[in-house]
C-alpha cells in the first residue's frame, strides 16, 4: 500500500509576523519557514506505517512555491520515500490544493492520504475535507489514534465533548491531530540521505488543475492590542474589581 | 517617564542592562535604560549563553574573568536564578600551532589569573567519556587540551533578568516599548532624547543598541563599524548516549571546542546544542534593520554547517544517533576585529558605546563594570585600547566593514598567530610609494587600515609568512634588515604616523598642561612627552616638535589616529587661542637611519647635518632634491644615527627615488615593521599600546626623565605625585632571555621568582638579531628591577631564566644617535 503525506511550508511557529501596511495579507518575506507542525504529525503516521511494514511506499507530496522543496526534503529525512511538489507561486487555497491532491492521487494510487488537520498560517482546516470529497473517499479528521486492520482503520478523534472512536474503510484521508505522535527529528545521516531521494517538480497545468485563487481578500487587520493592565492588592479587591466591571458591561 | 536623568542607557540586552546595573554599583542611581520593544529582544536572548574565558587579549580576558566572577555571585545577590553551569571548557588540540596558542594563551592566564590546566589525551577521556579521541587516519588525533574548570554556560535570558533586578534594587529605572525617534545634544553638552513616549534629558549617553548599533550611530551622528553576521547553532534532540551517561551518574559535560574543527558543542537537556564558526556567514543589516525583524531568526543553513557538523559527528559518535531540532541562524554583532567597542564615541561628548558584542553574555559583565568605571570615575581601571571604539578611523566604511566582520566571523576558530594578517579589505590605506615597496618584495600587514611592510623579501623568497608563534620563514630576511640598518643605511615607510599641527598664541601653555614632560620651547627642539590619565597612567604618547613660534608638529602612532585626536580635541581651550589640525593624511614620512644616513642625505641638501648645526633631538625644514618644506627630525625609533624626513604627501616619489638614488653607493635598502620592532626592543624603546598604557604611569615605566614634576600642572600630577610619595609599584625593565631555542618572548609572558610566584609581565619581546640576544621588556616589582636580578619566564609552556639587564642592551651609551660627521 502506498502512502501519501501533505504537506505545507509556513512561516516557523516560533516568528511573530506583522500585517502589510497596505492591509493585502501578511508580511512573509525573509522570514523563517518550515513545515507546518500538524503535517509534520502526518508525515510522522506515514512513516511509522511503513516501519510497522503495513505500507510499502511513503510519498510527501506539496502543493507551493519552489522554496516547499526544502519542507519536502524535511520529510523526506524522516523517512519519506519520494516527494512530489507541485510547484505554485500563486496563493494556495484548500479547494485547489484538494485538486492538485486529487490528481496526484489519481496518478500515483495511494490508498491512503495523511494530512494535518490544519495548517497553522490560514488556519483553514478544510483541504482534508475537500479531498476526501472530490476522491468520493472516506474521511476521518482531527486523528489522534490509529489502528490499521484488514482494510480499514481504527481511528479515535478528538472531539469538543471528548474522544471519539470510528472505523474507516479504505482508501481513505486521514486529518491528524496534535496527540497522534510524536514527529522524530532526523538527524544528519537521515537528512543527507533524504537530499539524495527523487523529487519530482510538477506543475498544475501538467496535471490539468486550475489553481486560481476562488477567494478574495477584502482586508487583513492586526489583533486589538493588549491594553496594559492593573495591579491590585487583595483577592477582595479583585472581587470588586470584577463586579464593577460586569456591571459597567 | 522621567524628564531627566544622570545617564540614559540605549538598548534592554545583556550588555546594556549590565551597564545600567554597574553605574547603579557606582552610586548613580538616577539612571534609566530605554529599550524599543522588550528586554533580551535582540541578540540575548537567542544566545548560547557560553562563557568562555579564553581570550588572548590581556584585556578583554580582565573583562571575561569579571563577568564569571560576577554571575557566579548574582543569584545570591539578587534572589534571581540565573542557570550557571559550571561544566568548565576543554578545548581541544589536534596540532602544535594550536597546542602554541593555548601555550601562549597561558601567559595570559597567568597574568590575569585565571585558574586553567593543559590536559592530556587520557585526561581528556576521563572529562569527557563520549568523546572519540581521533585515530590519525579518518579523525585528527587530539594531543592535549586547554581546560577551564570555572566557566560553562548559563541562561542570557535570565542573567538580563537578575541584572535588571540588580539595577532596579540600586534605583535605577526601565522602560520597555520605548524607542528613540531622535538625539540632540545642547549647548550645556546634556542630551535630549526623544522617544515615542516622550522626551528625556540627560548627561551623559550609553548605546548598547547590539543589531541597530549603526543606525543609533548615524542617529548621534557617527560611524560605528558594527554590523551583525548571521550564527547558527543547531539544537539536538534527545541523545540516547548522553541520556544514558546522565542517567549512570556522569557529571555534566564541559562545553568542548574543537578549535581545529571550528565548532562549540555543550549539554542541553539530554541533547545537544553544536555552535560552527562557518565559511560563508552573510553579514546582515549593515543598511538598519528591516522592520520586519522583531524577536526573530533567520532560516537556517544545514548546507553550510555540514563540514563542522560531519567533524562534529567524527569526535563525538553519539550525535550520529541524535535528530536534529531546529537550527537557530540570529544575527550576532561583529567589528572588523572581533572585540567590542567599550568606551567614549570619537568627537562626541558625553556619548558612550557598549556594541558590537559577539561575545555579548560573557562580556556584558566585565564591559558594564568597566564602563560604568570610564563614565563616573572619567576613566576605565584597566587598559582598555583593545576594545576603545577610537581604536577605528574613518575608515571603517560599510562595505570594509562588512568584509572584515565576516572574515573575523571565519575565523573565530581558527589560531591566532601574533604575526598573523588578515587578509580581506586590504589594501585600503597606502602610502604613495606603495606600489614602489610592493615591486620591492614587501611582506604586507595592516594595521590601523594602512598597509605596512612587515618584511621585505629578496629576489627568489616567497612574499609570503608562514605564521608561527616561534621563529619561522621570515626570521633571517628580518635579521638581514636589521643589519642593514645596523651597519648601512636603511629606510623605513612610517607614512601611517598620527600627525597633528598646533597652533596660535596658547598653543605651548595649552601643550605643556597635557603633558608631563616639558614642550619645546626653543625653535627646533623635539621632545618625547606623555599625555597622563588622572590616575596618572599613560594616555599618549607624543613626538612634539616646534617648527616656528606659536607652531607645533605633534606625532604619534599611527593606530592612535583617534585617541589623540579625541583627546586633544576635547581638551581644547574654549578661548580660540589654539587650533588643532589633523594633518596625517597631508604628510608623508620616511624614516632614514644607519651608520651612512648622513652621507645619502647630504647628497640631497645644502642644509649642514654635522652635530653643531644639526645636533640630535633637533629637527629642520630642510629641502630634500627638489622638494620643499620637509620636516626633518634627528630622531628614530630603532637607535640609529638618523633623520625622520617629514614631508608634503606630493614629494612622496621623488624624495623615495631622491634617497635611493644617493644611497645606492652606500648600500641603502627598505627595512620592515619587524625589523624595527627587533631593533627598538634592543634599545628598550618601549612602545605606545603595549607597554605604555593607561596601567602604567611614566614612572613605572621607568621614563622619569620624560617627567617634570617641576614644571607646573599638567593631568596627572597629582597622582603621579601621590605615587612617588606612596612608592612606585613596579618598574620597567630589560631582560635577557637564555636558553632560547625557537620560540622568544613576544609580550603577554609571566615572570616568576624563585619561589614560583607571578612578579612581572612582559609587555613585549622580541630576538634582537644584532645584539643576538633574545630580550623581553617588562614591568617587574620594585624589588625585582635590580641589574642581575635573576627571574624566570614562560614562553609557550616553558620557563626561561631570564636575567635583568641594563637598557639599550645595543649601544647603552647612544653613541649611534650622537655620532658625528667626519671631520
Amino acid at each position: 500500500m502506498k502512502i501519501f503525506a501533505a504537506v505545507k511550508r509556513v512561516v516557523d511557529f516560533n516568528v511573530s509576523v506583522r500585517v502589510k501596511a497596505d492591509g493585502t495579507g501578511v508580511d512573509t518575506a525573509n522570514l523563517k519557514m518550515s513545515m507546518n507542525p500538524f503535517d509534520e504529525i502526518a508525515v510522522e503516521a506515514a512513516v511509522k506505517l511503513k516501519e510497522d511494514g503495513k505500507a510499502s511506499e511513503v510519498i510527501a507530496v506539496s502543493v507551493g512555491p519552489d522554496k516547499a522543496q526544502d519542507t519536502l526534503r524535511t520529510a523526506l529525512a524522516m523517512g519519506a520515500d519520494r516527494a512530489i511538489l507541485v510547484q505554485t507561486d500563486g496563493e494556495t487555497e484548500p479547494l485547489a490544493v484538494a485538486k492538485a491532491l486529487k490528481a496526484l492521487v489519481d496518478r500515483e494510487g495511494p490508498e491512503l492520504v495523511f494530512v494535518g488537520k490544519q495548517a497553522i498560517d490560514d488556519d483553514c482546516n478544510q483541504t482534508g475535507q475537500m479531498l476526501a470529497s472530490l476522491l468520493d473517499w472516506a474521511q476521518g479528521t482531527f486523528v489522534s489514534g490509529l489502528e490499521l486492520d484488514g482494510g480499514g482503520a481504527a481511528i479515535t478523534r478528538e472531539v469538543d465533548g471528548g474522544l471519539e472512536r470510528a472505523k474507516v474503510r479504505l482508501p481513505a484521508v486521514l486529518t491528524v491531530d496534535l496527540r497522534l505522535n510524536q514527529p522524530r527529528y532526523p538527524g544528519l545521516p537521515a537528512i543527507m540521505k533524504a537530499k539524495k531521494k527523487p523529487l519530482d517538480v510538477v506543475t498544475a497545468d501538467s496535471l490539468g488543475v486550475d489553481l486560481s485563487p476562488r477567494l478574495a481578500t477584502l482586508k487583513v487587520v492586526e489583533p486589538p492590542k493588549r491594553h496594559a493592565g492593573v495591579k491590585l492588592s487583595s483577592a477582595a479587591e479583585l472581587a470588586a474589581k470584577l463586579k464593577d466591571l460586569v456591571e459597567a458591561a | 517617564m522621567k524628564s531627566h536623568a544622570r545617564v540614559v542607557v540605549i538598548g534592554g540586552g545583556v550588555v546594556g542592562v549590565s551597564t545600567l546595573y554597574h553605574l547603579t554599583k557606582k552610586g548613580w542611581s538616577d539612571v534609566v535604560l530605554l529599550e524599543r520593544t522588550e528586554l533580551t529582544a535582540g541578540s540575548t536572548w537567542h544566545a548560547a549563553g557560553l562563557l568562555p574565558l579564553f581570550n588572548m587579549s590581556y584585556t578583554v580576558g580582565q573583562i571575561h574573568k569579571y563577568s564569571v566572577d560576577l554571575y557566579k555571585r548574582l543569584p545570591e545577590e539578587t534572589g534571581q536564578e540565573v542557570s550557571f553551569h559550571v561544566t568548565g571548557n576543554l578545548r581541544l588540540a589536534t596540532n602544535r600551532d594550536r597546542m602554541d596558542e593555548y601555550l601562549k594563551y597561558c601567559g595570559t592566564a597567568n597574568t590575569i589569573g585565571v585558574p586553567f590546566e593543559v590536559i592530556s589525551p587520557s585526561q581528556i577521556k576521563e572529562l569527557w567519556p563520549l568523546i572519540d579521541l581521533g585515530d590519525g587516519v579518518n579523525t585528527d588525533k587530539v594531543i592535549g587540551a586547554l581546560y577551564h574548570p570555572d566557566d560553562g554556560h548559563i541562561a542570557p535570558v535570565d542573567l538580563t533578568m537578575a541584572l535588571r533586578k540588580g539595577a532596579r534594587m540600586g534605583g535605577a529605572e526601565i522602560y520597555e516599548q520605548t524607542e528613540v525617534t531622535g538625539v540632540q545634544q545642547l549647548p550645556s553638552g546634556e542630551w535630549k532624547i526623544t522617544t515615542n513616549k516622550g522626551e528625556i534629558t540627560c548627561e551623559h549617553v550609553v548605546c548598547a543598541t547590539g543589531n541597530y548599533a549603526r543606525q543609533m550611530g548615524r542617529m548621534f551622528g557617527i560611524n560605528v563599524p558594527a554590523i551583525p553576521v548571521e550564527h547558527q547553532y543547531i539544537v539536538y534532540d534527545e541523545s540516547p548516549e548522553l541520556k544514558a551517561y546522565r542517567e549512570a551518574g556522569g557529571n555534566e559535560l564541559a562545553v568542548l571546542r574543537e578549535s581545529d574543527a571550528q565548532y562549540y558543542l555543550r549539554e542541553e537537556r539530554n541533547g545537544w546544542i553544536l555552535g560552527p564558526y562557518e565559511k560563508g556567514a552573510p553579514a546582515r543589516f549593515a543598511d538598519g534593520v528591516p522592520g520586519w525583524f522583531g524577536k526573530s531568526l533567520f532560516e537556517g543553513d544545514l548546507d553550510r554547517l555540514l563540514p563542522h557538523v560531519e567533524a562534529a559527528m567524527k569526535r563525538v559518535p553519539a550525535l550520529e544517533t541524535c535528530g536534529i531540532k531546529t537550527i537557530v541562524n540570529g544575527p550576532i554583532s561583529y567589528t572588523p576585529d572581533g572585540n567590542p567597542l567599550i568606551g567614549p564615541a570619537f568627537g562626541k561628548r558625553n556619548l558612550w558605546l557598549n556594541e558590537g558584542h559577539s561575545f555579548g553574555v560573557t562580556a556584558a559583565g566585565g564591559s558594564g563594570w568597566q564602563l560604568a568605571e570610564w563614565i563616573v570615575e572619567g576613566e576605565p581601571g584597566i587598559d582598555m585600547l583593545a576594545v576603545d571604539p577610537r581604536r577605528y578611523g574613518a575608515y571603517t566604511s560599510k562595505r570594509y566593514t562588512v568584509a572584515k566582520n565576516e572574515e573575523t566571523y571565519r575565523n573565530v576558530f581558527t589560531v591566532h598567530f601574533p604575526d598573523e594578517e588578515r587578509e580581506d579589505g586590504r589594501p585600503l590605506k597606502t602610502s604613495p610609494v606603495y606600489d614602489k615597496l610592493d615591486r620591492m618584495g614587501a611582506v604586507w600587514g595592516q594595521r590601523y587600515g594602512w598597509e605596512r611592510a612587515n618584511w621585505y623579501a629578496p629576489e627568489g623568497v616567497e612574499r609570503h609568512d608562514k605564521w608561527s608563534f616561534r621563529r619561522t620563514n621570515y626570521f633571517e630576511h628580518v635579521g638581514n634588515e636589521c643589519r642593514l640598518m645596523r651597519d648601512k643605511v636603511g629606510i623605513i615607510d612610517l607614512t601611517a604616523f598620527t600627525k597633528h599641527e598646533v597652533c596660535g598664541a596658547g598653543a605651548e601653555a595649552w601643550l605643556d598642561s597635557l603633558v608631563a614632560n616639558k614642550v619645546p620651547s626653543k625653535i627646533g627642539r623635539i621632545a618625547l612627552c606623555h599625555a597622563l590619565t588622572k590616575r596618572g597612567g599613560i594616555h599618549a604618547e607624543f613626538t612634539i616638535t616646534k617648527i616656528a613660534d606659536n607652531h607645533y608638529y605633534v606625532v604619534s602612532a599611527g593606530a592612535a589616529e583617534r585617541i589623540d585626536s579625541d583627546f586633544l580635541q576635547k581638551n581644547l581651550p574654549a578661548d580660540g587661542s589654539v587650533t588643532l589640525r589633523n594633518i596625517t593624511g597631508s604628510r608623508g614620512c620616511f624614516v632614514l637611519a644607519g651608520p651612512n644616513s648622513r652621507d645619502v642625505l647630504k647628497k640631497l641638501t645644502d642644509s649642514p647635518l654635522d652635530n653643531k648645526s644639526f645636533p640630535w633631538l633637533t629637527s629642520q625644514v630642510i629641502e630634500v632634491g627638489m622638494a620643499t618644506d620637509v620636516y626633518a627630525l634627528r630622531v628614530n625609533f630603532v637607535g640609529e644615527l638618523g633623520w625622520e624626513l617629514h614631508f608634503p604627501i606630493e614629494y612622496a616619489h621623488h624624495i623615495f627615488d631622491q634617497l635611493f638614488a644617493a644611497g645606492r653607493e652606500f648600500g641603502i635598502g627598505m627595512v620592515g615593521i619587524r625589523a624595527m620592532e627587533s631593533l627598538r626592543v634592543e634599545k628598550s624603546y618601549r612602545m605606545w599600546g603595549t607597554d605604555l598604557t593607561r596601567d602604567n604611569t611614566p614612572f613605572e615605566a621607568s621614563l622619569d626623565r620624560f617627567v617634570r614634576m617641576d614644571k607646573g600642572d599638567f593631568i596627572g600630577r597629582a597622582a603621579l605625585e601621590q605615587q612617588l610619595a606612596a612608592g612606585v609599584p613596579n618598574r620597567f625593565v630589560t631582560l635577557e632571555v637564555q636558553g632560547v631555542v625557537d620560540a622568544d618572548p613576544l609580550g603577554n609572558e609571566p615572570l616568576f621568582n624563585a619561589k614560583g610566584a607571578v612578579v612581572g609581565r612582559a609587555t613585549a619581546g622580541y630576538y634582537g638579531h644584532v645584539t643576538g640576544k633574545s630580550i623581553a621588556l617588562a614591568y617587574v616589582k620594585p624589588e625585582y628591577a635590580e641589574v642581575g636580578t635573576q627571574l624566570e619566564i614562560q614562553i609557550l609552556g616553558e620557563r626561561k631564566r631570564a636575567v635583568v639587564v641594563p637598557e639599550s642592551p645595543y649601544d647603552p651609551e647612544n653613541r649611534k644617535l650622537r655620532a658625528d660627521a667626519a671631520a
